[in-house]
């Protein structure tokens, strides 16, 4: 799951972009909204984590642009303004959720796990294709009762997978989803990674769940 | 103040504390011999007075002076003097002519031609003939001769040694800062002349300065490399930019002027497209490469089955190697799990593998291996392939180098950009690479990385 993090103030975006590298997350950072614009047109990002008052651009017009162009992307405010008025303005602009500083970590991390989720549109953080089962939170990975150990990428790109089940993935889109901008996979290490995880997770099992589309991508469903 | 230079504060620092120094040497040397010269003085004109009266006798109706009292003595003078105030013997100083009041056994002070005079006077009384006086008179300031040429050699001597002091300071501190103007100079012709081959060229020496002045020359060394290979990256990089934009350009003017049908369009459009991702992979390495070496990329590190990532990459390179009739054959040590960076190991296996087969023969063989040894897992890519030129070996691993570029002008990856990646991904992981190489026979490329 890529993420971005947009917050001017350096230390706490140096924080926040830590904390999520260490649960897995891609993630970039910004520290204005003029930049996460550009970052948001040049990238697909699952959420984006926005500071409202910023030089340049302000959180709220980023917001703004972003849903005029039709972008879904779930976006959580995260702000030092707490008025009612303020967190109105803030969900009306489009925004999913809304933090107010000082905040908690934890708090902020079981956000965006909901807004993800709300976005596939599961009911919890447990993701299921036929028999293969994920668990978002507990990061483990059963194909019927056996356990699964996974890499962090090969876990990321199976969670990017089972999260848009039955949709034709392009390798670039599965770049575009894991790696942030620091690193430039090169298509063929996707390659390597869908063929890693087939053998870890449909080698041994049926039904086969990760499918070839020639000259497209992969996809993950159960084929009929 | 600081606008003098170095060498002059430092010689006017301690020469004035040297003067200061010098100068309460002289008081203190002044004050404590004048007080030793006074009371050595006292102590000698009581003693002398008082002394004399063994050598004073009445003797039949005479005042009877022994021959051993001596009038004049080491400074102080004694005079005998009869009750009315007569003087019967001895005599005064000629420099003395103060008319003081007899007073037995007190130290009186006179002062008489301009000198200071300690007076002493004791009365006896000699039985048959009444009192006698005896005076004696002393010099307050002019005695003690012995501690007068040591003040006076001092006061001749110490502004000598502050003067040589100050002088042999300046001069050895001038002849250190010498150096140091040269590497200002020099310092000034390259930050000035942008000429970076300039170096300052001290010789050997051990002292502080002579350091300093090679660690300049090796800083420019490495300027100077740095920006060598800047320039060379640049000019290379644009290079590669270039082709791709004049294939995306002709290919347009063609499709506006030419095309007539929409199958001849798509035919520009399609080639179009291909240059467009190479020029964006091209961009995405640079990016990578630019981060490299600025040190930002970061290793994500993780425990990672190394074999059956290999195995993996084999399988998925024996695609591509079948259509040039390649074989890749494996000699994987099962099971080696290390912690690296999953998506960088990849990279090095799919880099070296993909070359091998590049630029291997048809019909020939790739050999992968993977192996423990003690501390380190050594990986090996082997190809009897076409080899790397002697004089190219020391090259390979710079970025862009190509030892044939018409050879690799329309193959997708060929940018010369792989191998540099892979020795920097191995070396991030605290590894070696080498290549071994046979132009005509093929390469080897060894890697040791610490298995930790």
């Amino acid at each position: 799951m890529r993420i971005l993090v947009v917050e001017d103030e350096p230390h706490l975006n140096d924080v926040i972009v830590k904390k999520m590298q260490t649960e897995h997350y891609s993630v970039d950072s910004c520290l204005n909204g003029r930049d996460a614009l550009d970052y948001i047109e040049g990238a697909e990002y699952d959420a984006i984590i926005l500071d409202i008052m910023m030089p340049k651009v302000s959180g709220l017009d980023v917001l703004k642009a972003l849903r005029l162009g039709n972008d879904k992307t779930p976006v959580l405010l995260l702000t030092a303004k707490d008025s009612v008025e303020d967190r109105v303005t803030g969900l009306d602009a489009g925004a999913d959720d809304y933090l107010v500083k000082p905040f908690a970590f934890d708090e902020l991390l079981a956000r965006i796990r909901t807004m993800l989720r709300r976005a596939s549109g599961q009911a919890d953080n447990c993701l299921t294709v036929a028999d293969l089962q994920m668990n978002c939170d507990a990061r483990t990975v059963f194909r019927g009762k056996v356990p699964i150990t996974l890499s962090s990428k090969e876990f990321s790109i199976l969670e990017y997978m089972m999260r848009n089940q039955g949709i034709v993935l392009t390798r670039d889109k599965i770049e575009q989803h894991i790696w942030n901008y620091d690193y430039e996979g090169g298509s063929n290490v996707v390659d390597v990674y869908i063929r890693y995880l087939r053998k870890k997770i449909d080698d041994e099992f049926t039904p086969k769940l990760i499918h070839t589309v020639r000259g497209t991508g992969y996809v993950l469903r159960v084929e009929k | 103040m600081n606008k003098l230079s170095i060498k002059l504060r430092v010689t006017l620092w301690y020469t004035s504390f040297m003067v200061v120094l010098v100068a309460l040497t002289l008081v203190f040397l002044l004050s404590v011999s004048n007080n030793l010269s006074r009371l050595a003085v006292k102590d000698r004109l009581i003693s002398d007075v008082e002394k004399s009266f063994e050598e004073i006798e009445f003797d039949d109706g005479e005042l009877e002076i022994d021959d051993e009292l001596d009038f004049f003595d080491n400074g102080v003078y004694l005079s005998v003097y009869g009750s009315d105030g007569q003087l019967l013997y001895g005599g005064m100083p000629s420099e003395f002519d103060a008319a003081i009041a007899f007073s037995s056994q007190e130290l009186q002070q006179a002062e008489s031609h301009g000198q200071q005079w300690y007076v002493y006077d004791y009365r006896i009384s000699l039985e048959g003939y009444g009192d006698v006086w005896v005076r004696g008179i002393a010099s307050q300031s002019g005695t003690g001769s012995t501690i007068q040429t040591m003040i006076l050699l001092a006061l001749i001597a110490l502004p000598f040694v502050v003067v040589i002091a100050a002088v042999g300071g300046y001069l050895i501190t001038k002849q250190a800062f010498r150096p140091i103007t040269k590497i200002s100079e020099a310092a000034e012709k390259i930050g000035v002349g942008n000429d970076l081959t300039k170096r300052i060229h001290l010789g050997n020496g051990k002292d502080e300065i002579y350091m300093l002045a090679n660690t300049f020359d090796r800083m420019f060394d490495r300027l100077q490399r740095s920006f060598e290979t800047e320039k060379q990256f640049t000019s290379d990089a644009s290079h590669e930019l270039r082709t791709p934009t004049s294939v995306i350009i002709a290919q347009c003017e063609y499709a506006i002027n030419n095309a007539d049908t929409l199958e001849e369009a798509k035919e520009s459009l399609t080639v179009i497209l291909g240059q467009s991702e190479k020029m964006s992979r091209l961009i995405s390495q640079l990016l990578m490469l630019a981060r490299t070496d600025k040190g930002s990329q970061k290793l994500e590190l993780e425990l990672i089955n190394l074999s059956e990532i290999s195995e993996i990459i084999v399988e998925e390179q024996k695609i591509i190697a079948e259509e040039k009739n390649i074989s890749i054959q494996t000699q994987i040590e099962p099971d080696i799990i290390l912690r690296a960076d999953q998506t960088m190991m990849m990279r090095v296996f799919i880099n070296l593998i993909s070359n091998a087969v590049k630029y291997g023969k048809s019909g020939g063989n790739v050999l992968v291996r993977l192996s423990k040894d003690g501390d380190f897992v050594t990986g090996a890519v082997q190809d009897n392939g076409i080899g790397i030129a002697e004089e190219h070996m020391a090259k390979i691993w710079d970025r862009f180098f190509q030892a044939d570029p018409a050879r690799s002008a329309d193959e997708e990856e060929g940018m010369g950009l792989g191998l540099s990646m892979v020795k920097w991904i191995i070396e991030a992981h605290r590894g070696t690479i080498r290549a071994e190489s046979i132009l005509g026979e093929g390469s080897t490329f060894v890697f040791k990385i610490p298995y930790l």
